[in-house]
C-alpha cells in the first residue's frame, strides 16, 4: 500500500479556531473546547450537524472527555475517537481527519485537542524496567543534552538558543491565542531561572491549558454546505513516522517525517514560507530547522541571527510564538500549528502576518518517539 | 560490566536489559539471555541539571556511546575531573556518602577513564 494526500482525493482546512492558550485555572474544558469548535465552526461558515465525525486530542482528561463536550453542540449521533500521541496528540488528529476525508468516507471532519495542566507521565516509565539514569532525564533535560551535543557539532554559542526564545516570545505577544504575552531580552530570557544545561525558564515551554479546532473537508463537501471555499486551504501532504534503527533520535524523526511530507507534496524546503515546529525547549528549533532541510548544517543559529526566519525573512518559523510562546497544552498543540498555518497562508494574520506565505511546514515530535509532518499550500 | 540482554536469533545488545522482547526482531523471553557490556563509552553530552521534582540539585547527566553502538543516560561524576564530550568514561559505583532517599547505594556513576574507584 502506497497511498497518501498526493493520490487521495483533494482535501482542505476550510475552518479554525482557538481557545487562548493560557495558565491552568478553573475554566471547565468543556468551555476550553466548546469556545475553539465554535470559532471554527463560524470561520468555515458552517454549522454542526454538518460534521459527519470528530477526532479529539487529549492527553489528561480522562475518559470520554469528547461526549462531555460535544453533547452541547447537539446531540448528532456522529462518531466521536480520541486520539493520544503525547505532545503529538493534535498532529495525529489532524492526520486521521485528512485520511478520513482524503479516503472518501466523509467529507467535513473535525480534529479538536482540549487539555487541561495534569502531571506528565510518561508510559515508558511505568514499563518495569530499571535505568540508569533515566528516571532523572525530565524533558528539559533530555534537551539540554540535544543542547550540549549541538554546540559541540556545530561551534554554536550557548547563547544561540537563547536567540530563538527571543523571537518566539516576541511573536507570542502579537498573538492574542498565546499563553506568553510579554516581549522579552536576551538578557530577561538568559537571566532568567536556570533549568537544565544552557535552557532557563523562559527557554522552556509553559504549562498551560487551551484548545484549538480545525475543519478538514472536501471540495464538494464544502461547497455543498455553501462553506466559503475560496479561503480553503489545501493539506498538501501528511506523514508520521516512529523510531526505527535508521530515526533514533527527534532530529533523525523530523528529517525523516518532513523529507516524507516534502516529497508527498512535491516540493523543497526553499519552498516553505512559514513554519512551526517543536520547539518545546529553544535548541529543538535550530536543530530542526537543520533536520528539515530549511537551513543547511551548522547555520541555523546565524540565519536566526541574520533575521531569517523572523516574520518577513526567508522563512517565518514559530509566527504563532511556537511552543515557547504560544504554549504547550499537549492535545491541542498540533492542531493550533496546522490552525495559525491556515490562517498565515490565507494572509488574514493581523499583526504577525508572513508577506507572501503560499507554502507552510507543521513537524511535530512526541514521546513514544513519533514524527509527524503537514504541507499546508494556499491554492 | 553492566548486565544487558543479547537476542539468541540475531545477536542484537540491549541495555537496559528486559525480557519483553527483541528490539531488532520481536524475539521473547526465553531467546533473549543475559550477556555483559563493558561499563566504559565515549561521552556524546552532558547537562547539569539546576531543577528536578525529587533528587537534590544540581547533578550532571551525560549521553554515553557504549558498545554495540548503545546510548544510554548516567549520571557523571567530576571525582577524576570534568569528563569532556568525546572522552572516555568508565562506570563507578559510589560509595554510600552521599546517597540521598531516592537512590540505592547501588547508584552507579560514569567518570573520566583513570578516576580512582
Amino acid at each position: 500500500m502506497s497511498a497518501n494526500l498526493s493520490t487521495l482525493r483533494p482535501v482542505h482546512v476550510i475552518g479554525a479556531g482557538w481557545h487562548p492558550y493560557q495558565n491552568a485555572s478553573d475554566t471547565p474544558f468543556v468551555t476550553l473546547g466548546l469556545t475553539a469548535i465554535r470559532a471554527a465552526l463560524a470561520d468555515a461558515g458552517i454549522s454542526w450537524d454538518a460534521v459527519d465525525s470528530t477526532y479529539v486530542a487529549t492527553t489528561a482528561l480522562g475518559i470520554g472527555s469528547g461526549g462531555a463536550m460535544l453533547r452541547y453542540l447537539g446531540l448528532t449521533g456522529k462518531p466521536i475517537i480520541h486520539v493520544e500521541n503525547a505532545s503529538a496528540s493534535g498532529s495525529a488528529a489532524i492526520r486521521q481527519a485528512c485520511l478520513e476525508v482524503a479516503a472518501g468516507l466523509n467529507d467535513v471532519v473535525l480534529a479538536i485537542g482540549v487539555d487541561k495542566v495534569a502531571p506528565l507521565r510518561p508510559a515508558r516509565n511505568q514499563a518495569g524496567i530499571a535505568t540508569l539514569a533515566d528516571h532523572l532525564i525530565m524533558p528539559p533535560t533530555h534537551f539540554a543534552l540535544l543542547a550540549d551535543r549541538y554546540i559541540a557539532q556545530s561551534g554554536a554559542r550557548p547563547d544561540a538558543f537563547a536567540h530563538v526564545a527571543v523571537k518566539n516570545h516576541g511573536n507570542a505577544a502579537r498573538n492574542p491565542m498565546a499563553q506568553r504575552q510579554k516581549v522579552r531580552t536576551l538578557d530577561d530570557v538568559l537571566g532568567s531561572r536556570p533549568i537544565a544545561g544552557p535552557l532557563t525558564a523562559l527557554q522552556c515551554c509553559p504549562m498551560g491549558e487551551g484548545a484549538a479546532a480545525v475543519i478538514i473537508a472536501s471540495e464538494n463537501g464544502a461547497k455543498g454546505l455553501q462553506a466559503d471555499f475560496d479561503r480553503a486551504i489545501r493539506v498538501a501532504a501528511s506523514t508520521t513516522i516512529t523510531e526505527s534503527p535508521q530515526a533514533r533520535t527527534d532530529a533523525d524523526l523530523v528529517a525523516h517525517s518532513v523529507a516524507q511530507a516534502l516529497d508527498q507534496a512535491g516540493r523543497t524546503p526553499a519552498d516553505i514560507d512559514v513554519a512551526e515546529f517543536h520547539d518545546a525547549f529553544s535548541v529543538e528549533e535550530l536543530v530542526y530547522l537543520e533536520a528539515s532541510g530549511i537551513a543547511p548544517a551548522g547555520r541555523a543559529a546565524d540565519m536566526l541571527a541574520e533575521g531569517a526566519f523572523h516574520i518577513g525573512g526567508r522563512c517565518a518559523v514559530s509566527p504563532s510564538g511556537g511552543l515557547i510562546g504560544m504554549g504547550h497544552p499537549m492535545g491541542p498543540t498540533g492542531i493550533g500549528q496546522i490552525a495559525e498555518i491556515a490562517f498565515q497562508l490565507r494572509g488574514e494574520v493581523s499583526g504577525r502576518q508572513q508577506p507572501g506565505a503560499r507554502i507552510g511546514l507543521a513537524s511535530m515530535v512526541g514521546i513514544g518517539p513519533v514524527g509527524y509532518a503537514h504541507i499546508l499550500e494556499r491554492p | 560490566m553492566l548486565v544487558a540482554a543479547r537476542c539468541s536469533v540475531c545477536e542484537t545488545m540491549m541495555f537496559p536489559p528486559q525480557s519483553y522482547g527483541c528490539l531488532s526482531c520481536g524475539t521473547a523471553k526465553d531467546g533473549l539471555v543475559e550477556a555483559t557490556i563493558p561499563a566504559t563509552g565515549i561521552l556524546q553530552a552532558t547537562a547539569t541539571v539546576h531543577m528536578h521534582p525529587t533528587h537534590p540539585v544540581p547533578f550532571t547527566v551525560g549521553r554515553i556511546r557504549i558498545a554495540h553502538d548503545i546510548m544510554l543516560n548516567a549520571l557523571l561524576t567530576d571525582a577524576a575531573g570534568q569528563p569532556r564530550i568525546g572522552e572516555q568514561v568508565s562506570a563507578r559505583l559510589n560509595n554510600a556518602s552521599s546517597v540521598s532517599e531516592d537512590m540505592t547505594s547501588r547508584t552507579i556513576y560514569f567518570c573520566a577513564d583513570g578516576g580512582a574507584p
